[in-house]
């Protein structure tokens, strides 16, 4: 009690910008991770499925994805966010991801979009309602998140379509991915 | 009287000197809505029973005539000597440099005090300006006996240690001591024995100057049920046994672990010692909680 | 309501001093200005001891007394060095007895940890002034780094005597926390203001490495006795470019430099077993 705690100190030496959002450079690092690990995911199917009938459908959810991560990146710069540390580890794992569920056939690579797509859809919500409690929140990253948060329904949505559910173990499929997809999301949010 | 009366005839009345130990008088309670029957038996705890307030400070007085003799040998049976650690940690924390005016209050046998001047001592020889000084005050003067002669068979005299050493009868919760006169209040397991704490916390940033400090060393709470579970079995099984061997007395010492359990917990007292004025609260807990160490600022 | 009985009972006590009291209800909490005012004989100085309304202001009343004793201590580091004494020593000169050295419970490493913030503030003034033309990602802006790291080195000159003792507090266990925080805050300042726009792994290598060289050179200036601490210039230009040549070492495309790579390794194993062509 006698000591102030350690992020007080951080927080006091860096720039004025934290003064207005503590959670900002949490928010902003794990999303940025989150649409890193999306773009990998995608170009990892992409490498398999690319030449197939579904490349086309991939390549476009790809490129939004890609969009997402350089509003992101443009964020990182903007308000001096420490960038997570795993981006090497989450580059390497998405695209084993991507590339290992395309592996097992179209239906595979559908579910893992899904079960992605869930997870960051529901991460999305969390954030605007944490972000939407305080009075003084920033209209241009909430606006940015929501758009976001719409775009990946769509993905998940489209993914559904497209025979995810006729994916082998879709259950088990769906649920391992989830789990990972969220110790990512918690690992990301501190390191 | 009506309160009415009573608050006027305490207006026009002047201040006068306080012989030693006056006995104190009836405190209007000024808070309460005027209700002439509720204020006449303004209740209180001692330990877990409830008494009138003219009650408690007299039954609290009867429980340091009786252990004064003792005090000392009981302090380390009932905490095996930890208590010697609890103090000298206390010392620490204040910190005292020269030209430190302190108050110890509650300070009867004077173990706070001595602590004070050895560690006084071992800063080195003070500068010509800085003139230490320690008021050691208690509102029970067979402790201030005790601690008098336990200052003068270990040595503690002015001219022996350089500090001016004073010996003063009153009570904590109407001082008889100039505003801003001190730089340095402490109280240790003395807080909880006050009628009035807010009064004692008043009276503290009353008397001490800007900047002063207010050290509290207390019995507290322990955040674990399970471990407040093994203190409590320790406190009511076994200390009023080692008073009933040690000092022949039983309910003195069942008074002591009952005063504890009533006190209040670090968190409120910590907005007690706010709500008196006192900046930079923080508080440092010893040995799980068993005692914690409060600590306020006037600035 | 229950500070207006003690309005009453100072005014009954017959005070040598004024105590205008002034009953101000504020949300909750209910809190008094009091100011005290000394006459002549006791000090010339005018102590004001105020409560403020709400929470941020308190907190902030606090900050603004512990920055003034900590401005004041610092002038006393020189001569009785980054310790309780030079914080009481501050304190009596702000104006406050000296145990009010109590507000700092890490002694010696609140003030350097003060002096630190301090200097990477003026550092991150200085370098926004600076021009900075040409600044591109791919080449690392050796000039700039120099000159900032050299400007936060001498803002340590004054200090400079007691500075290793400065740099022993800060590796104890509670101080640590406080000198990683503003290390990185420093070096993150360098490398922002500097052009470094990274967002993935190269922001932490750059940083580290950034941070690396700062302490190192920090040790060497301790020792520095030239002319206008020309060697120490020189031992930070040597080290940037060490990490220059680290980076385009990093960059060289692994085929090309494949016998390069296999002759040194061929000669550094040749010296470990003593068959070094060297005399």
């Amino acid at each position: 009690m006698l000591r102030p705690p350690i992020l007080h100190h951080v927080r006091r030496a860096h720039s004025a910008t934290w003064k207005k959002n503590p959670n900002l450079d949490k928010i902003i690092r794990v999303d940025h991770a989150g649409e890193l690990g999306a773009d990998r995911i995608y170009a990892g199917q992409m490498a398999v499925l690319g030449n197939t009938a579904e490349g086309p459908l991939i390549k476009h959810m790809w490129d939004q994805e890609k969009k997402h991560r350089q509003k992101f990146e443009e964020l990182i710069c903007k308000y001096r966010v420490r960038p997570t540390v795993m981006t090497p580890l989450w580059n390497i794992a998405g695209f084993a991801l991507g590339a290992g569920t395309a592996l097992l056939g179209k239906e595979a690579a559908m579910a893992c979009t899904v079960a992605v797509e869930t997870v960051i859809v529901d991460h999305y919500n969390d954030q605007l309602r944490t972000l939407m409690e305080d009075p003084n929140v920033d209209k241009e990253i909430l606006e940015t998140i929501t758009k976001f948060r719409d775009e990946e329904q769509e993905h998940h949505d489209t993914g559904l379509d497209h025979g995810a559910e006729q994916a082998p173990f879709y259950k088990a499929l769906t649920e391992a991915i989830k789990t990972g997809c969220k110790v990512a999301i918690a690992i990301s949010k501190t390191i | 009287m009506s309160v009415l009366k009573r608050t006027t005839f305490k207006l026009i009345q002047t201040k006068t000197s306080h012989p030693m130990c006056r006995i104190r008088r009836l405190s209007v309670n000024m808070k309460a809505a005027p209700n002439n029957e509720k204020d006449k038996n303004k209740q209180t705890h001692f330990g877990f029973e409830t008494v009138n307030e003219e009650e408690k400070w007299k039954k609290v007085h009867q429980v340091f005539e009786t252990v004064a003799e003792k005090y000392d040998v009981m302090n380390d049976a009932m905490s095996l000597g930890i208590h010697r650690i609890w103090k000298d940690i206390f010392m620490h924390r204040l910190a005292p440099t020269h030209g430190t005016k302190l108050l110890d209050v509650a300070g009867g046998t004077g173990d706070i005090s001595f602590r004070y001047i050895n560690y006084l001592k071992n800063l080195g020889p003070p500068p010509e300006s800085k003139q230490s000084s320690v008021t050691i005050c208690d509102i029970n003067q067979s402790m201030l006996d005790v601690g008098k002669l336990r200052a003068q068979r270990q040595g503690y005299t002015k001219e022996s240690c350089g500090v001016d050493i004073e010996w003063m009868c009153g009570d904590a919760e109407n001082l008889s001591l100039p505003d801003d006169s001190f730089t340095a209040y402490t109280i240790a397991f003395g807080i909880r024995n006050c009628t009035h704490v807010d009064k004692v916390l008043e009276e503290a940033y009353r008397v001490l100057a800007p900047g002063g400090r207010f050290l509290c060393l207390e019995f507290s709470q322990l955040p674990n049920s399970t471990m407040q579970w093994l203190y409590d079995q320790y406190s009511f099984q076994v200390i009023p046994v080692l008073g009933h061997l040690i000092a022949g007395q039983w309910k003195p010492y069942q008074y002591l672990v009952e005063s504890i359990r009533q006190f209040p917990d670090q968190e409120k007292f910590k907005g007690m010692i706010e709500d008196a004025g006192f900046r930079q609260v923080t508080y440092e807990n010893l040995t799980f909680g068993v005692v914690s160490i409060h600590s306020g600022f006037k600035i | 309501m229950n500070k207006l009985p003690r309005a009453f009972c100072s005014l009954r006590k017959n005070h040598r001093f004024i105590l205008p009291l002034s009953f101000v209800p504020l949300n909750n909490t209910q809190r008094v200005i009091r100011s005290y005012c000394k006459n002549n004989e006791k000090q010339q100085k005018e102590m004001v001891v105020s409560t403020i309304s709400s929470d941020q202001d308190d907190h902030q009343y606090e900050e603004n007394v512990k920055e003034h004793i900590l401005a004041k201590a610092l002038e006393f580091v020189p001569k009785t060095g980054w310790s309780i004494e030079s914080l009481s020593q501050g304190a009596e000169a702000a104006g406050y007895p000296g145990i009010t050295h109590g507000l700092f419970p890490n002694g010696g490493g609140d003030l350097v940890h003060y002096f630190n913030v301090k200097c990477n503030e003026q550092l991150v003034e200085q370098i926004k002034s600076w021009p900075k033309e040409g600044l591109k990602e791919s080449k690392l802006p050796v000039q700039l780094i120099e000159n900032a790291i050299m400007t936060r080195l001498l803002m340590i000159q004054p200090y400079k005597s007691t500075w290793p003792k400065a740099m022993a507090i800060q590796t104890l266990p509670n101080n640590v926390p406080n000198s990683l925080a503003t290390l990185l805050s420093l070096v993150d300042d360098i490398c922002y203001h500097s052009g470094d726009r990274s967002v993935d792994f190269n922001w932490y290598i750059r940083r580290v490495g950034l941070a690396g060289i700062y302490k190192a050179s920090e040790l060497f200036y301790l020792t520095d006795s030239s002319q206008d601490s020309t060697a120490t210039r020189n031992f930070v230009k040597s080290r940037i470019r060490d990490a220059e040549l680290i980076q385009t070492a990093l960059n060289m495309n692994p085929v090309s430099v494949a016998p390069q790579t296999l002759s040194a390794a061929f000669v550094t194993a040749k010296n470990m077993l003593g068959l070094n062509t060297l005399k």
